[in-house]
C-alpha cells in the first residue's frame, strides 16, 4: 500500500489549524466546541503567549450562525490548569477505592503503551468481550473510529455509561422506529405549537440550541410553547405555559391526550395513518396481526373489495382505518381502533388523579395540539406541495429516566404520528445522520421490513439498538445483558445491577479491563459505594484524561488527554440543522499544540485515537481496525485502508475527508478552511412523503419479544421483568408514586443551561455563573411544602432518599417547583480534582435495584422517594 | 453626531448567560466582576410562576450620576455617549458605585491582571482590545459598550451593530438575538429600526432620570 506524498508530508507539520482566513483578521482558528454534543462551529483566538483568550461562534457556520452559549464562550478553560496531566502515570498502590491514594508515578509512553498493549493482546486471545471501552466522546467521526476500533478488537460496541442510563434510553429506539432517526427536534421555522415533555428545547439545553433560541425567540407571536415539567426550567419560563406535572407520570397525560384526540375530538390525519402507519393493519383477539397464510404479510381491510388483503396489495384510498371485520371466521379489528379503545381508560379525570394536571388542562392541551396541526393543510417547499402540520413535540431525560419509561416513550411518539406531523413541515424532524458523523452520503438508509415497517438501519457499527425489529433474544455475552434487551438501546445499568446481585442474575464474566476517557462513570453513573464495588471488580483500568477525575482514581495506567482546542477530528456529530437549515460539515482543528508529546514521538499529539491506534498496532489488531474502518467509516475505492498497511491517524483522517468530500477536500484543505456547506433538497429537508416504510401506532412486535424473553430467561433460570412488553402503552407509576410516610416527596434533578451535557463543574467562569444564578448547592422546595416543614429560604437542610442515602443542601424556597418535589440541579459534588465537593451530588441518592430500573430500555428511575430533614436530623 | 445605544428585547431572552460570559472573556474582568449579568427573578405563585430574565449592563447615561459623583474625574463621557473610566485617576472612593442606579460600576481587590486560567495573557491582537484588560485593584471598572471594538471597527471601515468585529461582545454571542446595538442618531441603524418596530421602548429606573441609553422592549423590566 502506497502512502500519498501529500499525506506523508503532513505528518511532519505541526497540524495546527490555519490562523487566518476569517474576516476577523489574524490568529483566529476555525474549530468546533465539544463541550456539549451540539458541536457548534467556533473561532478560537490564539493570544501572543500561545494560549487561547477568546472564543466566538463561527459566523460562516450555518449550524450556529456565529453564536455560542456560556459554555462555549468559556471553552478555553482547562487548557492551562495546574492539575493538568501531561505524561503517562502508573499506579503503585494496588489497593483501590474512593479516597485511596493511587501512588502515581511517571512512566514513559513506551512502557505505558507496552503494558497496556500486552494486556489487550492477552484478553483478546482469551475473550475480547472482557474488554470495556467507556467514553461519551463519540460524536464526531470519532464515533466511526471508536466503533471500528472495538469492532476490530472483537467487541460489538463501546459503552457511554451514564448516557446509557440517563439519556436517550427512550428517545433513540422510539425514533428509529417511527422516524428512522437517532434524534428529533421540532421544526422551529414552521411549527406553531411545541409540547415539551421533560425537555428544554428552545433554551440552550437540548439540540440545535443556537438555532432553536433564535427561531423560537423570533417567532414568539406566531407559536405557542407548552412545557410539561415538574420544575419551571429556563425553557418552561420562556414557554407560553408551564404545566407542572408529578414526576414520572408523563405517559398518563400523553395517553389522555391521545384519548381526547381520537375519541372526543376525532382529530387525526386519516390519509397519513392509512398510508404511513400500521393503523389499518388488522389485529386478532390475541393482539397479533392477522396475516396472510404463506406470505405472513399483515392484512388490511379493502373497503372496495370487501375483503382482507395484504397491506401492500391495497391502494391507501381503499384501506379501512377503523372498524372490526370478520376474517376467516374470527373478528379482526384495525390496529387504530384497538388503540382507540385502549386509551379510553385515560379519561381527563383519571389523568388528573395520576399527574396532578387538571382535567380541563388535559382536554385543552389535546384540543390545542390537534387544532394547531391543521390537518389537511399543505405548504409548498421548493416547488413541492407537502403536508403542513405545524404541531410538534420534544422530550428527553425528563420523560425517559424513570421506571416503565419505554411505555412513556411509546406514548409520546403517538402524538406526532396521529396528526401526521413526522418529517413534514412544521412537525417533528428526525436527524437523518445517525451518530457516526455528518458527511455527504452518510445519511440513514430507509429500509422496509417484510411487514412494511421502518426497519432500524445501521450505517456501520453503531451499537445503539432500535426497537424494531426486535433483536434476537439469547443468553447474554456480557454483564450489560444487552441480549436480554431486544427492544432497548443499551443497558449499562445492568453492569451495576448484576454486579450487586451476581447470584441472582448469573451474569457472564465481568470485564478484565476498562479503557476510559471522556466518561467519568464513577461520578456520573451511580452512588460512589456501588461504583466503587463495581470498579474493584475490574483488574486493569486505563484512564485517558486531562485532569484527575473520580474514575481516574481507580486507574492502573493514566494517559494524558487533549483539550478540545488541541485536537484534530473531522466531521461533527450532527446536528441535523433540521428542516430548511443547510448542511454544514466541519470539525475540530487544533488551535494550539498540546504542551506535551503523545504516543508517537515523531507525530504531534492531536487526538486520543492516536493512543488507541498505537495500542491496536502493538496488540496486533490494526488490520482488523482498518477493515472495520472501511466498513463503518465508509472508506471505499482508493480511499479504503489496506488491512496489511500501516497508517497514522492523520493519514486516516486525510482519507476520510477526501472520501466523503472529494479529493480536493483533503487534510490540507481541512486545516486551512475546514467548512463545507450545502443546501438540502426538499427530500432531505422533509423526507416522510418521499419514503414508503411505515411508522407504528400499534406495537405488535413487543408481544413476541416479551414471549421470547420469558422463554430464554426461564431457561437461564433468572428473574426478568417482561410485563411491559405490551402492544400498546400504559401509564405505570414509578415506585416513588406511592409517597409513603415518611418519604412522601419526590427527589429529582434537572439540567441547568450553563452546566448541562458536559463536564463544567471546575470551569471557573461557569461555576462563577452558577454561584450567582443557579447555586448547585441548593434544593428547590415549593413554599407550601417548605412552610409545612418549617423550612425557610437559604436554610441548610439534608435530603434523604428512602434508602437513607443523604446529601446536604441549601433550601431554595421557590414557586418554580411542584409541591411534591425536591429538585436538585445537575449532578455536582464528587471528590476528584475536577469536582466541586460542596455541590449536591444527586447520583449519590440513586437506587440501583429492580424496582428502579426499566428492564426494557435500561433507564434508571430519577424520581426517588425521599424527604427533607433539618440539619439536626429532625424530620422537617 | 453618533449616539451609541442598545435595545434589549426581554421577550426573546432565554436566560442562557452567553452574553455574561462573552463579556467576561472579552474584557477579562477579574474574579467576581461581571459587567453584563442577566438578572433572574421569579414572578407569580405556583403554578402560575416563572423566571424572568433581565440582561443588564452599563446604561451609558446622558446625565450620568457616576460622572457627577466622582471626586477625581476618573469617569468621563465621550461625544458618542460612552461613559469611560480611567483607573489611573480613580481614588477608590466608590462614590460612583453609590450613585449608579444600575449597579454597573465594579471594584475589585483581586490579583492585578488576573487571568481566567492562570495564563499570562497581557497583549491583545486583532481586534485590539487595548486597555480593556488592564485592571487595577481597588479602582473602578465598568462596561464601555466594548468601546475598543467600536473604535477598532470605525478605524477599519466597519459598522458597529452590523459588523461583528465592531459590535459589543454580548451582542455578538447572543443566540436569541435579544440585544441589538447601533447608532441612535441613525434611523437606519439596527437599534433605531428595532426600537421603531417594537415601540414603546422603556429604560430601567426611569425615576432616576439619567438619560439611560440601554432600552428595553418585550415587557419585563
Amino acid at each position: 500500500m502506497t502512502i500519498e506524498a501529500d499525506s506523508s508530508t503532513l505528518v511532519g507539520r505541526n497540524l495546527l489549524g490555519s490562523r487566518s482566513g476569517t474576516a476577523l483578521g489574524e490568529n483566529w482558528v476555525r474549530s468546533t466546541c465539544i463541550i456539549c454534543l451540539n458541536r457548534c462551529g467556533i473561532l478560537a483566538h490564539v493570544a501572543e503567549d500561545g494560549g487561547v483568550d477568546k472564543i466566538l461562534g463561527d459566523p460562516d457556520n450555518p449550524h450556529n450562525y456565529g453564536k455560542t452559549c456560556a459554555k462555549g464562550d468559556s471553552g478555553m478553560e482547562g487548557l492551562r490548569v495546574p492539575d493538568r496531566i501531561t505524561q503517562p502515570l502508573r499506579r503503585t498502590n494496588p489497593e483501590k477505592g474512593v479516597g485511596v491514594d493511587p501512588g502515581w508515578e511517571p512512566i514513559s509512553w513506551e512502557d505505558a503503551l507496552s503494558v497496556v498493549a500486552g494486556r489487550l493482546r492477552e484478553i483478546r486471545k482469551e475473550n475480547p468481550l472482557r474488554l470495556m471501552l467507556a467514553t461519551f466522546d463519540a460524536f464526531q467521526f470519532r464515533g466511526a473510529h471508536l466503533a471500528s476500533w472495538v469492532n476490530g478488537y472483537g467487541l460489538p460496541g463501546y459503552q457511554t455509561w451514564s448516557a446509557q442510563i440517563f439519556c436517550g434510553n427512550n428517545v433513540h429506539g422510539i425514533l428509529y422506529m417511527n422516524q428512522n432517526a437517532f434524534e428529533q427536534v421540532p421544526d422551529a421555522i414552521y411549527t406553531n405549537y411545541i409540547l415539551l415533555f421533560g425537555s428544554q428545547f428552545g433554551s440552550v439545553v437540548h439540540y440545535d440550541t443556537m438555532a432553536a433560541a433564535r427561531d423560537l425567540s423570533g417567532r414568539r407571536d406566531q407559536l405557542k410553547v407548552v412545557a410539561v415539567d415538574p420544575v419551571c426550567s429556563a425553557a418552561a419560563s420562556r414557554a407560553d405555559e408551564w404545566v407542572p406535572i408529578r414526576p414520572g407520570t408523563d405517559a398518563a397525560l400523553l395517553l389522555g391526550m391521545v384519548d381526547q384526540l381520537i375519541n372526543e375530538l376525532e382529530i387525526y390525519d386519516e390519509p397519513f395513518l392509512k398510508r404511513f402507519t400500521n393503523g389499518p393493519y388488522l389485529v386478532g383477539p390475541d393482539g397479533r396481526y392477522v396475516r396472510e397464510q404463506g406470505s405472513v404479510k399483515p392484512l388490511v381491510w379493502d373497503v372496495e373489495a370487501g375483503e382482507a388483503r395484504p397491506f401492500d396489495a391495497v391502494d391507501p384510498s381503499s384501506v379501512a382505518l377503523r372498524g372490526t371485520y370478520e376474517v376467516e371466521g374470527a373478528a379482526a379489528k384495525t390496529a387504530f381502533d384497538t388503540l382507540a379503545e385502549h386509551v379510553r381508560t385515560y379519561s381527563p379525570v383519571y389523568v388528573e388523579e395520576a399527574t396532578s394536571v387538571p382535567a380541563d388542562t388535559v382536554r385543552r392541551l389535546a384540543r390545542e395540539f390537534g387544532e394547531a396541526a391543521r390537518i389537511g393543510a399543505t405548504i409548498e417547499i421548493d416547488g413541492v406541495e407537502l403536508p403542513y402540520r405545524p404541531a410538534s413535540v420534544a422530550w428527553y431525560r425528563g420523560l425517559s429516566a424513570h421506571k416503565h419509561s419505554m411505555l412513556a416513550g411509546m406514548s409520546i411518539i403517538l402524538l406526532p404520528t396521529l396528526i401526521g406531523a413526522i418529517d413534514v413541515p412544521g412537525g417533528s424532524l428526525g436527524d437523518p445522520y445517525g451518530m457516526l458523523g455528518k458527511a455527504p452520503g452518510r445519511q440513514m438508509i430507509w429500509e422496509e421490513s417484510d411487514e412494511g415497517m421502518i426497519k432500524r438501519s445501521f450505517i456501520g457499527g453503531g451499537r445503539v439498538g432500535g426497537m424494531y425489529p426486535p433483536r434476537e433474544v439469547r443468553p447474554p455475552d456480557t454483564p450489560e445483558m444487552f441480549e436480554l434487551l431486544p427492544v432497548g438501546p443499551y443497558g449499562a445499568i445492568f453492569y451495576l445491577l448484576t454486579s450487586e446481585k451476581e447470584d441472582v442474575y448469573k451474569p457472564p464474566p465481568f470485564p478484565e479491563m476498562l479503557i476510559q476517557y471522556h466518561s467519568n462513570l464513577v461520578k456520573t453513573s451511580g452512588p460512589a459505594d456501588v461504583m466503587e464495588r463495581f470498579m474493584r471488580r475490574i483488574p486493569f483500568v486505563v484512564s485517558i484524561t486531562r485532569r484527575f477525575e473520580e474514575t481516574t482514581e481507580f486507574a492502573d495506567i493514566v494517559f494524558p488527554d487533549l483539550h478540545h482546542l488541541e485536537r484534530l477530528v473531522p466531521f461533527t456529530y450532527s446536528h441535523y440543522s433540521a428542516g430548511e437549515a443547510p448542511i454544514a460539515v466541519y470539525g475540530s482543528k487544533p488551535a494550539v499544540a498540546a504542551p506535551f508529546r503523545g504516543p508517537v514521538e515523531e507525530e504531534p499529539y492531536v487526538d486520543v485515537m492516536q493512543v488507541l491506534l498505537e495500542l491496536a498496532k502493538r496488540a496486533g489488531f490494526a488490520g482488523d481496525y482498518y477493515q472495520a474502518m472501511n466498513r463503518i467509516g465508509g472508506l471505499t475505492g482508493d480511499h479504503a485502508l489496506d488491512p496489511e498497511g500501516d497508517y497514522t491517524y492523520v493519514e486516516i483522517v486525510d482519507r476520510q475527508l477526501r472520501c466523503h468530500l472529494g479529493d480536493d477536500h483533503d487534510l490540507a484543505w481541512f486545516l486551512e478552511d475546514g467548512l463545507w456547506t450545502a443546501e438540502k433538497t426538499v427530500e432531505e429537508k422533509y423526507p416522510r412523503m418521499f419514503r414508503t416504510p411505515r411508522a407504528h401506532v400499534y406495537f405488535e412486535f413487543m408481544l413476541q419479544a416479551g414471549e421470547d424473553l420469558r422463554r430464554v430467561t426461564g431457561e437461564m433460570g433468572i428473574p426478568w421483568e417482561t410485563d411491559d412488553y405490551q402492544s400498546l402503552p400504559d401509564f405505570k407509576p414509578c415506585p416513588s408514586f406511592r409517597r409513603e410516610s415518611p418519604y412522601d416527596l419526590f427527589i429529582t434533578n434537572m439540567k441547568m443551561p450553563n452546566q448541562a451535557l458536559s463536564h463544567t463543574h471546575r470551569n471557573p467562569l461557569l461555576t462563577g455563573l452558577s454561584a450567582r444564578h443557579n447555586d448547585l448547592r441548593t434544593v428547590w422546595i415549593n413554599p407550601v411544602t417548605a412552610a409545612e416543614r418549617d423550612i425557610v429560604d437559604e436554610e441548610r437542610v439534608v435530603i434523604e432518599s428512602f434508602e437513607g442515602r443523604r446529601q446536604s443542601a441549601i433550601a431554595r424556597v421557590t414557586n418554580l417547583v411542584h409541591p411534591e418535589v425536591l429538585a436538585t440541579q445537575g449532578c455536582g459534588g464528587g471528590w476528584g480534582s475536577a469536582s466541586n465537593s460542596d455541590e449536591v451530588n444527586f447520583n449519590a441518592l440513586l437506587a440501583i435495584d429492580e424496582e428502579h430500573i426499566d428492564f426494557l430500555s435500561g433507564a434508571l428511575d430519577c424520581c426517588l422517594s425521599g424527604r427533607v430533614l433539618k440539619m439536626n436530623g429532625d424530620p422537617a | 453626531m453618533t449616539r451609541w445605544a442598545m435595545v434589549i428585547d426581554t421577550a426573546r431572552c432565554v436566560g442562557c448567560q452567553a452574553c455574561t460570559v462573552a463579556c467576561k472573556t472579552e474584557n477579562e474582568t477579574p474574579g467576581d466582576v461581571w459587567y453584563a449579568p442577566v438578572v433572574e427573578y421569579e414572578m407569580g405563585v405556583f403554578p402560575d410562576a416563572r423566571m424572568e430574565f433581565l440582561p443588564m449592563l452599563c446604561n451609558q447615561c446622558e446625565d450620568a450620576p457616576c460622572i457627577k459623583a466622582c471626586p477625581t474625574s476618573a469617569l468621563s463621557r465621550r461625544p458618542d455617549g460612552i461613559v469611560m473610566y480611567d483607573q489611573d485617576s480613580c481614588c477608590g472612593s466608590r462614590a460612583c458605585m453609590n450613585a449608579c442606579p444600575y449597579g454597573a460600576l465594579h471594584i475589585t481587590f483581586g490579583v492585578e491582571g488576573e487571568a481566567l486560567d492562570g495564563g499570562g495573557r497581557t497583549e491583545s491582537t486583532v481586534p485590539d482590545r487595548g486597555s480593556a484588560r488592564r485592571h487595577q485593584r481597588g479602582t473602578i471598572q465598568k462596561c464601555t459598550f466594548c468601546a475598543h471594538r467600536i473604535d477598532y471597527g470605525l478605524e477599519n471601515g466597519l459598522v458597529p451593530g452590523v459588523d461583528i468585529e465592531a459590535t459589543p461582545a454580548c451582542v455578538v454571542t447572543c443566540p436569541a438575538e435579544c440585544r441589538i446595538f447601533g447608532d441612535l442618531e441613525d434611523d437606519e441603524s439596527p437599534v433605531s429600526k428595532y426600537m421603531a418596530e417594537h415601540a414603546p421602548a422603556e429604560v430601567l429606573r426611569p425615576d432616576a432620570e439619567t438619560g439611560a441609553h440601554v432600552f428595553y422592549v418585550g415587557g419585563a423590566g
